[in-house]
């Protein structure tokens, strides 16, 4: 069952300039016009390059960005619907963890407070559970006192989870290491027992070693819990890592989706293909025979994008026809093997796969091809 | 020399197979030999929040200490005046020792330590009296500046950072009319509201802290911004938590580090501002409360005769506000996030 | 390897900073390391934050601050006129080898461009400087070395401000002004981090390029095992200011030694590893170290401490080199062809081990490949 459904989903950022009064003089297309699928208890990840719309993405289903159009169903829920106060109450059942784990904590509030705030915010706690409604009057203080100690149970539930003793409590973010900081950062998104939570870049900030830590803490809290997570990162072995289905974006629109073992294994859009070439492989065979596909120039403006295929400025497999007026769908990938879900946004992707279409050596600054 | 693994790990086997024992022994004997090589790492107990280490950092400071040394002296001197000065700051009991007109002044002696001045009242009693107008005039005309450009400031960096489109055009109004107080000159807007309400002590107060109004608003308005897009805030709002309590808890508490180091500053530029504003004759003309720069513009006249009496209350207004220029800058050093570890 | 002198010889490097005010509180940032750099090849700095990496190449660059900073140990460079030992030379002296003899290439290349003056003045200065080239002659070869570097219309781009390059251009701009006087010694220091992966690519194949070309040396410091294990032909592995491994590209990662790299090693998803392998993660993190002179710095996060670690520090040990801990190791054999491969260990991972990652999780069992063996 998809938990959460994103349908054509657009954010511009408008772009303003004026000396005493704004005009708007254009539109930044941090994301123009994505749909994805996350079924529950899945990982889903969504990788690209700085600039490609992932991190707006994300807040965005959040409602921390403004949505310009499109829907985001969240347990059949329009999230993009809502009103600010009932997506103010719906932010209980999903949750973001954040790339800067110090940044993302208030200097000036203890762990204690940090963790709390969302259980006061959202009444959570109590005898029975808690609620948005006020408590029963008699024996008010009674109640409040229940309710006290049913949130900080919950807090220092969510502080053993992530793997801190409940000394923390009373100390201060900048007293932590900066894995730690990551794993409070992931108490206070697990404290509210979300259904979702949101990822954003969560192990770029991080020592190499305590990477690992933090990826396999998502992951067996995952499995205890049942959570769903969408994953944004820039490292692609880090999303094929953890994700069940990866999603690639270029240039504020999905380019590939597949699962996770099918994109690494035929990748098929030539974005994919040049940034699965271009991540590092800590293994010299492997780096020596690999063939690299360097692509020319740089990422075009989000806020003037190429016309039809948003990739043909870079495109290594570029042809005449459809690549630079037609921008291409994000559809099925035509004869793939039953049960897949593989989709492409790209005009010839079954013929490049097949070698039907070979890439322009000219175009692609340099295929280096592996010398083993 | 390293021991090698095959004479060493035969008997870790053993220890293994001997669950229990020798092999829990050994592990500990590790464990505590490494808590005790770590040291003091695992301190436990309650943290320290900014303004914690700030002051501790502070106190190795030899600036913040000099000072707040300043300070301490300048405001224990005018709150316990009545008690110091040994006379009266009105009384003319020497007024036939001097003669203004012949150039016969009396400078410093046992009785008057800091000599007569041209009235023939005690230098010493009507400095000692002095400092607690100019304390006054110090922290009302900051707290004036700092409350009403507070409220500004505050108001336009929370629409701007909360508010939406509506919160920006907010902000971006009230900016405008700050930025024309800006414009205009300290001491001309001060000169003008002395001007309309007429000279007196409450009038310099006024006037020196609206002149302030305009930087405290675009300084917390500044901070509110920046502090705004921190990701912190973005969690919050993740949270869900309400838009004022963010405002409130959130980026108010952290804004207020350069505001409060500001306060300190403009303490020193409102005695110096309100000095002159006295020195121009627009302060309290009541000789019953005497005033730093109402006694520097009285000296004046006597300035080729009896250069003491004008160099006792400049040095005190120069000291004085060097002590909480040195504190503020002090504070604005240890409060800074790029100093802390 | 040549048999003659190389050209630089790094030896026992130390750096310690000392804290100001009544208690000076001493840091010890590097803390002996020694290497060698060969012309023609890339030599590998590898460290999470802290272990003492860029410490060490701001110390051979002679950028670290003169107060409150003493720099012990010796590194001597082959220079035209005569070998030199670096951290002696005096600053006037520095300043002319740098830039002609050495050159740097930092992390975030926006901020090492002067942000006011257009990156052809920036780069002609340098010709000017070092080459003595001028006017239209300077500005000609200022074009053909942008070009070189990749990027494209270079003539354009001279007159144009660090900010309208984008984060790829910028750092390309800063390795032509790194190579403008063809130095002999590149050092750089996390050049890719800040960029994305099919820049770095472009970066990482240009670098590669230019030692192979121009016989340049490289140094690449760098926490990403990854760019290592594409680009460095010599890796050493630093842990807290000492090198805890050094060897070849090949040995290293076929056979790591030392439990932090084999720890680093099993930290990073690989993209090219099953999907579900678990990450075997080291524990605890960089601040948890104690000193050398104590004992093994990593001692507090290795599951594989005894309590040898814990006295005195530990020696680098030659692997295969009839070394106690090499000759009585099984796997003696398997090593020989890795000449050069050092770790600072008294009780190394064995490449049983490493294949059975299980071992590492639980100290307690560490016993069981005994019975492998017997």
């Amino acid at each position: 069952m998809s938990l959460l459904r994103i349908n054509d989903l657009k954010v511009h950022f408008p772009i303003r300039r004026g000396v005493v009064f704004d005009r708007t003089i254009g539109h930044v297309r941090a994301v123009d016009g994505v749909s994805l699928e996350i079924q529950e208890g899945q990982t889903y990840g969504l990788v690209g390059e700085s600039g490609c719309g992932k991190t707006t993405l994300g807040r965005a289903v959040l409602r921390l960005v403004d949505v310009t159009e499109g829907e985001v169903l969240f347990g059949g829920r329009d999230l993009a619907g809502l009103d600010a106060e009932s997506m103010r109450r719906e932010r209980r059942n999903l949750q973001m963890v954040f790339q800067d784990p110090l940044g993302s904590l208030n200097p000036r509030q203890n762990i204690g407070s940090i963790l709390l705030e969302g259980l006061q915010t959202h009444g959570i706690g109590g005898p029975d559970g808690g609620g948005d409604g006020p408590g029963a009057p008699a024996g008010r203080s009674e109640r409040r006192k229940l309710v006290l100690e049913d949130q900080h149970r919950r807090v220092v539930d969510a502080l053993e989870r992530v793997g801190l003793s409940s000394k923390a409590l009373t100390r201060y973010p900048h007293e932590f290491s900066g894995g730690q900081r990551q794993r409070i950062g992931i108490a206070r998104a697990l404290v509210l027992e979300p259904d979702l939570i949101i990822c954003d870049e969560p192990v770029s900030a991080l020592d190499v070693s305590i990477q690992a830590q933090v990826l396999n803490l998502l992951e067996s809290l995952q499995q205890e819990l049942g959570l769903t997570y969408l994953v944004i990162a820039h490292d692609l072995a880090v999303v094929r890592h953890v994700s069940d289905v990866v999603g690639v974006m270029y240039l504020g629109a999905l380019v590939e989706e597949a699962s996770s073992d099918e994109l690494y294994e035929t990748p098929m859009h030539p974005y994919t293909r040049s940034l699965m070439s271009a991540v590092p492989v800590p293994d010299p065979e492997v780096e020596d025979a690999r063939e690299r596909i360097l692509l020319s120039g740089d990422l075009p403006s989000p806020a003037n994008p190429p016309s039809g295929c948003r990739f043909h400025t870079r495109c290594p497999w570029r042809q005449e026809e459809l690549c630079d007026t037609e921008r291409p769908e994000l559809r099925p990938v035509r004869g793939a093997a039953e049960g897949s879900t593989h989709r492409v946004a790209c005009h010839y992707a079954e013929q490049i796969l097949a070698g039907e279409i070979r890439p322009d050596e000219k175009l692609a600054e340099r295929i280096v091809h592996g010398v083993g | 020399m390293p021991t090698t693994p095959s004479s060493q790990n035969p008997s870790r086997a053993e220890d293994a197979s001997d669950a229990g024992g020798p092999l829990l022994g050994r592990k500990a004997a590790r464990v505590d030999r490494l808590a005790e090589l770590m040291g003091e790492r695992d301190e436990s107990g309650h943290g320290s929040g900014i303004w914690r280490t700030a002051f501790a950092r502070m106190r190795r400071s030899p600036m913040a200490i000099t000072g707040a040394v300043i300070v301490v002296v300048f405001v224990a001197v005018a709150l316990l005046s009545p008690l110091i000065a040994p006379y009266s700051p009105t009384s003319q009991a020497w007024g036939d020792e001097v003669f203004p007109n012949q150039n016969i002044f009396v400078g410093p002696r046992g009785e008057n330590w800091l000599g007569l001045d041209n009235l023939g009242r005690d230098q010493f009693s009507r400095m000692v009296v002095g400092a607690r107008q100019t304390l006054m005039v110090g922290v009302v005309a900051t707290l004036v500046g700092f409350g009403a450009g507070a409220l500004l400031g505050g108001a336009a960096g929370a629409a701007s950072v909360l508010g939406g489109r509506w919160g920006r055009q907010l902000d971006n109004v009230v900016m405008r009319v700050i930025d024309m107080m800006l414009a205009l000159p300290t001491l001309l807007l001060a000169v003008t509201v002395a001007a309309l309400v007429g000279p007196s002590l409450t009038t310099v107060m006024i006037a020196v802290g609206v002149a302030q109004v305009p930087v405290f608003a675009r300084l917390l308005r500044g901070a509110m911004i920046s502090q705004g897009n921190r990701d912190y805030v973005l969690a919050a709002r993740a949270l869900g938590v309400r838009k004022r309590r963010i405002a409130l808890t959130h980026i108010l508490p952290n804004s207020l580090g350069p505001v409060i180091v500001q306060s300190t500053l403009t303490l020193a530029t409102a005695i110096i501002d309100a000095a002159a504003l006295s020195y121009l004759g627009l302060g309290n003309p009541d000789p019953a409360f005497p005033e730093w720069g109402t006694m520097l513009a009285d000296a004046q006249r006597f300035l080729s005769s009896a250069p003491q009496l004008a160099v006792y209350p400049a040095l005190a207004i120069i000291v004085t506000a060097l002590g909480f220029t040195l504190l503020g800058e002090a504070m604005r050093e240890a409060l800074d996030p790029k100093l802390r570890k | 390897m040549s048999s003659s002198t190389p050209l630089l010889a790094v030896d026992e490097l130390s750096v310690v900073f000392r804290g100001r005010g009544s208690d000076p509180e001493e840091v010890r940032a590097v803390d002996g390391v020694s290497f060698t750099l060969e012309e023609g090849r890339v030599t590998g700095l590898v460290g999470e934050s802290g272990c003492g990496k860029s410490v060490t190449s701001l110390a051979l660059m002679g950028l670290l601050p003169d107060r409150g900073v003493s720099v012990g140990g010796s590194a001597v460079m082959r220079l035209p006129g005569g070998e030199a030992d670096l951290l002696k030379l005096s600053q006037r002296r520095m300043r002319d080898l740098r830039g002609s003899q050495l050159a740097m290439i930092f992390q975030d290349p926006l901020s090492s461009l002067n942000p006011v003056v257009p990156i052809g003045r920036q780069v002609t200065e340098i010709l000017r400087r070092h080459r003595g080239l001028r006017g239209s002659k300077a500005s000609k070869e200022a074009a053909d070395l942008l070009y070189r570097v990749g990027i494209p219309d270079p003539t354009r781009r001279l007159r144009e401000y660090p900010h309208q390059l984008s984060g790829g251009m910028r750092q390309r701009a800063l390795i032509a002004m790194a190579v403008a006087c063809r130095p002999r010694l590149m050092i750089a220091d996390e050049p890719t981090t800040a960029l994305d992966v099919t820049i770095q690519a472009q970066i990482l194949e240009l670098l590669k390029d230019l030692v192979t070309e121009e016989g340049t040396s490289l140094l690449m410091i760098t926490h990403d095992l990854g760019v290592v294990a594409g680009l460095c032909d010599d890796i050493n592995v630093l842990y807290a200011g000492r090198a805890v491994e050094t060897a070849r590209r090949a040995p290293l990662f076929a056979d790591p030694t030392h439990p932090y790299t084999v720890g680093l090693l099993g930290s990073i998803p690989r993209l090219d590893a099953p999907r579900g392998e678990a990450l075997t993660p080291i524990r605890g993190s960089v601040n948890d170290n104690i000193a050398w002179t104590d004992g093994c710095a990593f001692a507090p996060r290795c599951d594989h401490y005894t309590m040898e670690c814990l006295q005195g520090p530990p020696q680098l040990v030659t692997a295969g080199a009839g070394g106690g801990a090499a000759a009585a190791d099984g796997g003696a054999a398997d090593r020989a062809a890795g000449a050069g491969h050092a770790y600072r260990c008294v009780n190394p991972v064995r490449h049983a081990d490493v294949v059975d990652r299980t071992v590492l999780e639980s100290p307690a069992v560490v016993g069981d490949d005994e019975e492998a063996q017997g």
